[in-house]
């Protein structure tokens, strides 16, 4: 599916009916009839007050929703200017709702947005979670501006987050991706992102929309394609990101494929890149920095614990294509209930994970196995990082991650070693 | 009297030296024939493990998934049953020509129908090989989701496919090579309807404390501002 294919005809004339716009906010939605409402006036609000000069679009790309999400975007009545304490525009902000066709997903949602962005001809677009209860319209300027006025290409998103919060981005997808490519990026599966009209159709021109890419894989897709091809890369502090209750109930395990599957698969696109790098860098970081409240979030440890544990039961034959014999002997010890609390180093978790790509890229394993037989284990570590920072504060825990993202970068090259050695498959009992 | 029993006896073994003189070349020479196949046989057999051994042979099968289902049955490695097809496998074939020996009419009608059956045989194998490469992959794709749903019993229900998929391969081959026809089918036919009558049960009841466990998220979600809400991974 190439080109316009991705639009239906109607709202390729609806598009072709607005002319040109400057900046394109794009909202991609599936039954969020709760709380796009509020992520629409936020970011209408948004491109009021700091783009009053520009011609700007709110674009909904919508997954076939049920519950009116697309009759809310277009029916919302926005407060006066004057109730916002802002000056009128120039232009009126402009609200599309579109279905897209293709894989059901927010991949697929995004590709949408991207399309119309190209359409009309914008110079920066940005993509904002629909589910948001905690957007507000500084959220527009701190993504979009620094596109429009900095000339920045891709801008991630920087929360404040709990503790326990965002635990595959913490344990897994910033440590990786920081010591392969190189680059500081906090967030990079963060979900809500500016990027400029260029960039966007960079994104668009890759054939990857039939893959994970177009599901749940887009985040980290759009990061480290940005990051690898070269485009000019920044942060923006929004605070903290609360969402709507229903989000954490998705699969595990799914997400898990899709992410990770996305981040291992990058790795084959960009290994001309990420084994000649060395160390990091810091990305830059805009917005003024504070510290918010954030909502208290309850772990049940001793759950993780016990799925970790009856993973190292069943799963170490499983576990045998993509580890040493020596990490699963570390896997069992740190299982033993006589052990005492659950504690996964760093060492051995980044060996895991180092593992587990080696073995993704070899295809030791059919490669959903291999991720889905993994929750365990990211279980396990979750349930001894948790433990771990039970006491410490919101720096402490930043310091604790930096110490496990160096042993990240110091680890590399027994990366490239297993990478590059194709290692003999052993008899796998299950 | 004496003189006619005399004659008969004569005349019998006179018919049965004449009938073993024209017979027992064709036995000894059928004799020779599987003697020297029980040889060869046998010395095929030991090249062909010495041969498999060092090819790595049990890597290989462990590999196409072909050692696993063996190891459950006591075959712990490829090598002994390699050498021991090769070697029987020459043993069955100096039979043909030893047969052909002694009876040329029996043998040939005997070789005919064996090689009508051997495509059959052949189609049967690899739908039993196939069977075996599925039941392992869908086995450890139910052993990972299991685990990952937290059930107890994650081994059990990872054998139970894999014996449900063996189970089926093995009754669609007999059914190709017409053994047992209606024995091999409605056998099948009562376990999978036991199976299935003891899943739905198991579930029925496995699911009560899953549909407590959904409603009780339910609540939740709907919680106090102040209360916790659940992690977030990503």
């Amino acid at each position: 599916m190439r080109g316009r294919d991705i639009l239906p005809a109607g709202a390729r004339r609806a598009i072709d009916g607005l002319g040109h716009a400057d900046v394109v906010v794009g909202i991609p939605s599936f039954n969020n009839a709760r709380t796009i409402g509020h992520v629409v006036e936020a970011t209408h609000a948004g491109l009021v007050k700091y783009f009053p000069n520009k011609r700007t679009l709110i674009v909904n790309s919508d997954g076939g929703s049920t519950d009116g999400t697309p009759d809310i975007v277009t029916g919302l009545s926005m407060p006066p200017a004057d109730i916002l304490l802002i000056s009128h525009p120039l232009f009126p902000v402009h609200r599309l709702t579109i279905p897209y066709h293709g894989i059901p997903g927010k991949g697929s949602a995004f590709r949408g947005i991207f399309e119309v962005a190209q359409i009309v001809g914008a110079s920066a677009c940005a993509v904002v979670d629909s589910d948001l209860r905690s957007i507000n319209p500084e959220w527009v300027q701190l993504l979009a501006a620094p596109v429009v006025e900095h000339g920045f290409d891709y801008v991630a998103p920087y929360y404040f987050r709990h503790k326990y919060d965002g635990t595959i981005t913490n344990n897994i997808v910033y440590p990786l991706t920081r010591a392969l490519y190189g680059v500081q990026v906090r967030q990079p599966i963060g979900g809500d992102f500016g990027m400029s009209g260029r960039l966007a159709a960079h994104f668009l021109a890759q054939d990857v929309w039939d893959t994970d890419v177009a599901r749940f894989g887009i985040d980290i897709w759009m990061t480290t394609t940005a990051i690898c091809g070269g485009f000019r890369v920044g942060q923006a502090y929004l605070g903290t990101k609360l969402h709507d209750a229903k989000d954490p109930g998705a699969d595990l395990s799914d997400m898990m494929v899709q992410v990770l599957g996305t981040v291992f698969s990058l790795m084959e696109t960009h290994e001309g890149v990420w084994a000649s790098t060395t160390g990091s860098a810091p990305t830059p970081l805009m917005g003024f920095r504070f510290a918010v409240g954030v909502e208290p979030l309850a772990v049940d440890v001793e759950r993780m614990a016990a799925m970790f544990r009856s993973g190292v039961e069943n799963l170490c034959g499983v576990w045998e294509a993509a580890f040493d014999a020596s990490d699963i002997d570390r896997l069992r010890e740190a299982a033993c209930p006589s052990a005492g609390p659950l504690r996964l180093p760093d060492d051995l978790w980044v060996r895991l994970i180092y593992g587990l790509a080696c073995a993704y890229h070899h295809r030791a394993l059919d490669r959903q196995h291999l991720i889905r037989s993994s929750l365990p284990l990211y279980m396990g570590r979750v349930a001894s990082f948790v433990t771990e920072v039970a006491g410490m504060d919101a720096t402490q825990v930043e310091e604790r991650l930096e110490r496990l993202c160096l042993h990240f970068e110091a680890m590399k090259p027994y990366l490239l070693e297993r990478w590059r050695t194709r290692l003999p498959r052993r008899v796998a009992a299950h | 009297m004496w003189q006619t029993f005399g004659a008969v006896l004569r005349a019998s073994w006179q018919q049965l030296a004449a009938e073993s003189a024209v017979l027992l070349p064709n036995l000894l020479a059928a004799a020779a024939i599987v003697v020297v196949g029980l040889v060869v046989g046998f010395v095929a057999g030991r090249l062909t493990g010495w041969a498999a051994r060092l090819a790595r042979i049990d890597s290989a099968a462990s590999r196409l998934g072909i050692l696993g289902p063996l190891s459950r049955v006591g075959i712990a490695s490829v090598v002994p049953v390699a050498a021991r097809t090769v070697q029987w496998t020459i043993v069955l074939l100096a039979f043909v020509p030893a047969l052909y020996s002694l009876d040329a009419g029996l043998a040939s009608e005997l070789v005919g129908r064996a090689l009508l059956f051997l495509p059959h045989l052949a189609v049967a194998v690899v739908m039993l090989w196939a069977g075996c490469v599925l039941s392992r992959f869908l086995g450890r794709g139910v052993l990972i989701a299991a685990v990952n749903a937290e059930m107890r019993s994650a081994r059990l229900l990872s054998g139970a496919t894999r014996a449900g998929v063996v189970l089926v391969a093995a009754a669609v081959a007999f059914e190709h090579l017409g053994i047992g026809r209606a024995t091999v089918l409605a056998a099948f036919a009562i376990l999978l309807g036991g199976v299935t009558l003891a899943a739905a049960i198991a579930v029925g009841l496995g699911s009560q404390d899953a549909v407590r466990r959904w409603w009780a998220e339910g609540q939740s979600r709907d919680r106090h501002p102040d209360q916790a809400g659940p992690i977030r991974h990503w």
